[in-house]
């Protein structure tokens, strides 16, 4: 009776263990933080999550056809530093623009991925260290400067003076790929390729244009946020940028339940691991702590929330 | 017209094999007769001085890849070792035999949680970089620490000295890469590594301890990671905790594209070592040229990268038609 007892208990903390870690930070903050429940903090984590969800709902498409894209913040500064290039333009353009350079840059990936079966960490490694050169090179290595109201102001625009437009923004794009993983037949396909390529290919799936469409997917996602953490820092910085964010948004991923070996996407746990990931570093921030503690909290409550999914695999 | 096709094929493949040594030849031809600075031996040793580091990583990071698994750790840990030989090392031998003992118990770490909680490599290292960096920030306050001045004149002959006009980081790259060519080859626990790498339950049915063989493995990377932090910290005469940026991917990328099968079972340190030394040529081709922005080296990396994976998967599909 207690061994069935265990393995429910696993079974549950296998399942619902990112809310378990959510629940437990945010109760943390709110004890020693002060003013941290505040409408203000709460803000604060949905509007600097932004990037992190946005590329990290891509990330969970990505892992969950058993691959990995590790290119997603050079492909940002890449689209940021072309967008503010082509400002003088039109912003609508330079949105076109943006996006454009962000699709291609999933589409090497993708086609690259699926044509020559290489494995998606080494080729995105490649397209992340080439891109961030060449958004390096576009300006020469320095930041780019420009002044356009218009596009600028947007980030800032809060939609009845309370919620800031970064929240639509996620909300949409949490919607849309909910949709197609939850609700197409190419969300299916993908969570089969992550389970067993070969099977999936056996089964007469197109597995080339699946996998070209989530790299694809990746790409325009990168272009977004890209995009908009220009609007919001108000210039293209090609060496800031998206820095390091693949690696928050694969923590996000992983923090949300989604096995890195591939085969299940759980998109309202990437959300939540977004959120636990930012919390932290606000609770540090507010706190004025170092942000040592910051990466310290962030690699011990990853590497302790996959050990608690892992009871039920290991269990076996 | 048959018998040239074919001939010309076998030399395709063979291109695909020695790829990246030919493109080292030739670069070192090209830059040989462009630029008088750059046979100097003042220059080579130089080149070799800045990528034994990234090199040390890279042999930790092959025998990591070899046996199946992955490191991203390595920039993090050379980071904290560097620290910690700064802030803990009030005489010489502290100061080199502290952050080596970081280095293994750090990769001794990675092992553990990789085989013991079996939790995926790629989310180990990625945590465990965390947390080192963390530590490391904490270690300094987050500020850039001097060598303490007791030591300093001693520790950075580590990092700055030469024995016989050869610098010391490179021979200390060189002879772990001889040591490290030796294990793959010569001894079982180099095989053990292959057959892990290759097929981790056949390995296990044969008999060979999987599980020991990857905590050595990491532990090793751990090891050399922790070894060229040391000679980082030795040439800045401190210990810098936001140094050392890009490494985990600079070595993984020499690794790759010396030949090793990033899922596991096939390489070569010699292959490593080749890309290792690419890393170094092209980066001072491009200072010499003067023209090109440091940033092209990225690209032509990244470009290198893609065409040698590219090359090397077409010659496998054949082979295994």
């Amino acid at each position: 009776m207690k061994s069935s007892n265990q393995a429910s208990l696993n079974q549950l903390l296998n399942s619902y263990g990112y809310l378990f870690f959510f629940v437990i930070i945010a109760i943390a903050g709110s004890i020693f933080t002060p003013n941290f429940i505040s409408l203000n903090t709460l803000r604060n984590v949905l509007v600097q999550m932004t990037p992190v969800l946005i590329t990290g709902l891509a990330m969970t498409i990505a892992i969950s056809s058993g691959g990995l894209d590790i290119s997603i913040g050079s492909i940002m500064a890449v689209s940021s530093m072309c967008c503010a290039k082509t400002l003088s333009i039109g912003i609508l353009p330079a949105i076109v623009i943006g996006i454009t350079v962000g699709i291609f840059f999933g589409f090497v990936n993708g086609f690259i991925i699926s044509r020559f079966k290489v494995e998606p960490i080494i080729i995105t490694l490649a397209t992340m260290i080439a891109g961030r050169g060449i958004a390096q090179v576009l300006n020469e290595g320095k930041v780019f400067i420009f002044y356009e109201p218009q596009f600028t102001d947007w980030a800032f625009i809060r939609i009845g003076n309370i919620i800031p437009i970064q929240v639509l923004v996620m909300l949409i794009a949490i919607l849309i790929i909910w949709f197609l993983v939850r609700r197409t037949v190419f969300g299916v396909y993908v969570q089969a390729l992550g389970d067993n390529v070969k099977a999936a290919g056996i089964a007469g799936i197109n597995t080339y244009a699946i996998t070209l469409v989530v790299y694809v997917i990746c790409g325009i996602m990168a272009g977004v946020s890209g995009i908009m953490e220009t609007s919001r820092l108000t210039i293209a910085d090609a060496s800031q940028v998206g820095l390091g964010i693949e690696m928050d948004a694969i923590a996000a991923v992983a923090l949300g339940g989604t096995p890195l070996t591939g085969g299940v996407a759980n998109i309202f746990g990437t959300v939540i691991g977004c959120m636990t990931i930012q919390m932290i570093t606000v609770i540090i921030n507010m706190n004025n702590l170092s942000t040592a503690y910051a990466y310290l909290m962030k690699g011990i409550v990853l590497i302790l929330a996959i050990c608690i999914q892992n009871l039920d695999v290991r269990g076996r | 017209m048959l018998k040239f096709l074919i001939k010309v094929k076998q030399l395709i493949k063979n291109i695909n094999k020695q790829g990246p040594i030919l493109i080292l030849l030739l670069l070192i031809i090209f830059a040989a007769i462009r630029y008088d600075y750059f046979g100097t031996w003042k220059n080579i040793s130089n080149i070799f001085r800045q990528v034994s580091m990234i090199g040390l990583c890279a042999v930790g990071v092959t025998f990591v890849i070899i046996s199946g698994g992955f490191d991203l750790s390595v920039a993090s840990m050379a980071v904290l070792s560097g620290c910690a030989a700064a802030v803990l090392g009030n005489n010489i031998l502290i100061a080199i035999a502290a952050p080596l003992l970081i280095g293994i118990m750090g990769g001794l770490l990675n092992g553990l949680i990789v085989t013991k909680i079996k939790v995926v490599p790629f989310i180990t290292t990625l945590s465990t970089s965390m947390v080192f960096k963390g530590i490391a920030l904490l270690l300094t306050n987050s500020k850039s620490t001097p060598i303490q001045t007791g030591i300093a004149s001693r520790f950075a002959v580590l990092g700055q000295g030469n024995i016989m006009g050869i610098p010391i980081p490179t021979i200390i790259f060189i002879i772990i890469c001889c040591i490290a060519v030796y294990i793959s080859r010569y001894t079982k626990f180099g095989r053990h590594v292959y057959a892990v790498g290759a097929n981790e339950s056949a390995s296990r049915s044969m008999g060979v301890r999987a599980d020991r063989v990857k905590l050595i493995v990491y532990t090793i990377s751990g090891f050399t990671a922790s070894l060229a932090g040391l000679i980082l910290a030795s040439r800045l005469n401190a210990g810098q905790p936001t140094g050392a940026n890009n490494w985990e991917m600079n070595a993984l990328m020499a690794t790759i594209i010396g030949g090793t099968l990033s899922t596991g079972g096939v390489g070569k340190f010699q292959g490593t070592f080749i890309g290792v030394l690419l890393l170094g040529f092209i980066q001072n081709i491009l200072n010499m040229e003067g023209t090109l922005s440091s940033w092209w080296q990225d690209i032509i990396m990244g470009t290198l990268l893609v065409l040698v994976i590219v090359l090397q998967r077409n010659e496998q599909r054949t082979l295994f038609k």
